[in-house]
């Protein structure tokens, strides 16, 4: 019956059982229920149903909900710190990679590309100029050998006579060994005035030793700027410590220990 | 000492004082519960919590009817574990002990001053009604709940819902046609003196 009943209907019956209808409309209702019995039979069901809902025991607490101090206790507010160590850290992670790929991108303070150009150039020129030089000073291959011997590059027992001319790999070693005191080697002039042979062989000799001179120097760049620190490693380890400094310290202020 | 000097205590941090509001309201909040969700233990968490809660907002109570303030934080206690476990699978409406055994009648259910006879009757009425309620929205059951088994006012329910009057009265309507519908399905559990005109004849 209920069901049936119009929305309005119904919620007025519903207010008029509660006395929650204003006058106006309960007198209304009152004249309608009079006439219609459909309305009235309505109105005693859900009066009925009321009175079941009302009928309900209330659920009585099982147990005290009483509170107890350490209960409402409140947490200890987060430390103002906390947000500002946690950036910190985030900005200094992400500045690290940034900083990094600079880096890794531009080849500084990177050993291996930079071991590789000193090592390719000298290998170009000494193909080109192996065949446009005939003969150099000994004074040019003993300072070049002096370079290299000097930055320690070489570490050659001390040449014979015998090796030299035999191998061009062996001639290679020899003023850097040879040389190694930095010094002219003594055997050189005696080599090349005595013996046509070799002196014939020798710009040979020479052409082939002649790169050594621009390797040599390029090395001699190269080795000192191994040893300098590079700007962009100071950075990387300044933004390393900080990112990880300031995240230890928002970890602590997390848990409460400072 | 009376309600509102309590309240004022209670918001100077006097503990005491709050406890005595608590105990005086501790049934109805938990009958609330317990009708929103069916679940004697999730009822009795969503209390305490709400309690809880009602504690540490006290200062935002401007005042008004108090009852009324504490139950829109039941309500909204028990429609947050209604959302979750909407999220978990649901549990029996029949309530049961530490040992997960079916409770044929609750402590807090029994009257010592009711006979077995009567008190089972009773429970058989208070669980036709829980299953009832079960088959309203939310909305509607916490209205129908407050009115007709809380006894509120319509102008304290529509505090503790936050929605108008107008809102109020058309869901309590529409909740007790709902109701009654749904009573008639469990006509043999009701005792007879409970049960519907139409269906009795």
């Amino acid at each position: 019956m209920v069901n049936k009943l119009r929305r309005r209907d119904l919620e007025a019956l519903s207010a008029y059982l509660d006395g929650e209808l204003p006058p106006r409309q309960r007198a209304r209702l009152e004249a309608r229920l009079e006439s219609d019995p459909a309305l009235g039979s309505a109105l005693e069901e859900l009066r009925h149903t009321r009175a079941v809902l009302r009928s309900a025991l209330v659920a009585r607490a099982p147990r005290n909900f009483t509170l107890r101090a350490d209960q409402v206790a409140q947490p200890a507010p987060a430390s103002r710190l906390y947000p500002v160590m946690r950036y910190a850290s985030a900005i200094a992670t992400v500045l690290l990679v940034v900083v990094f790929i600079g880096d890794v991108l531009s080849g500084v303070g990177f050993p291996g590309a930079m071991a590789l150009n000193a090592e390719s150039q000298p290998a170009l020129e000494m193909a080109v100029e192996a065949e446009g030089e005939a003969e150099l000073p000994q004074t040019a291959l003993a300072e070049g050998a002096d370079v290299a011997a000097d930055e320690g590059m070489v570490e050659a027992p001390a040449p014979s006579e015998k090796n030299v001319g035999a191998t061009p790999m062996a001639f290679e070693a020899e003023p850097e060994g040879g040389y190694g005191g930095g010094g002219p080697s003594p055997t050189q002039p005696t080599l090349a005035a005595e013996d046509a042979t070799e002196e014939a062989a020798l710009p040979t000799l020479q052409a082939r030793e002649v790169p050594l001179t621009p390797a040599a120097e390029s090395l001699s760049e190269a080795a000192p700027a191994d040893n300098e620190v590079s700007p962009f490693r100071i950075i990387e380890g300044l933004l390393g410590l900080t990112a990880l400094l300031t995240g230890f310290m928002a970890l602590l202020l997390r848990r409460g220990d400072l | 000492m009376d309600e509102a000097e309590l309240i004022r205590y209670a918001k100077d941090g006097d503990l005491e004082a709050f406890n005595r509001l608590v105990l005086a309201y501790q049934d109805m909040a938990f009958n609330l519960a317990y009708r929103m969700l069916s679940e004697a233990a999730a009822a009795e968490d969503v209390t305490q919590e709400a309690f809880l809660s009602a504690y540490r907002k006290l200062h935002t109570f401007r005042g008004g009817s108090f009852r009324a303030w504490l139950l829109r934080i039941v309500t909204n206690a028990s429609y947050d574990e209604l959302r979750r476990k909407g999220r978990r699978p649901t549990t029996a409406l029949t309530p049961t002990d530490d040992e997960g055994e079916e409770v044929e009648t609750p402590a807090w259910l029994a009257d010592s001053s009711e006979n077995p006879e009567h008190i089972a009757e009773r429970v058989e009425l208070v669980e036709a009604i829980q299953r009832c309620l079960q088959r309203l929205t939310p909305d509607f059951r916490a209205v129908v709940v407050m009115v007709d088994i809380q006894g509120l006012e319509y102008a304290e329910v529509a505090a503790a819902i936050r929605k108008p009057l107008g809102t109020v009265k058309s869901r309590l309507a529409r909740a007790r046609a709902n109701m009654q519908d749904c009573l008639r399905g469990f006509k043999e559990l009701l005792p007879s003196e409970f049960r519907l005109k139409s269906e009795s004849v």
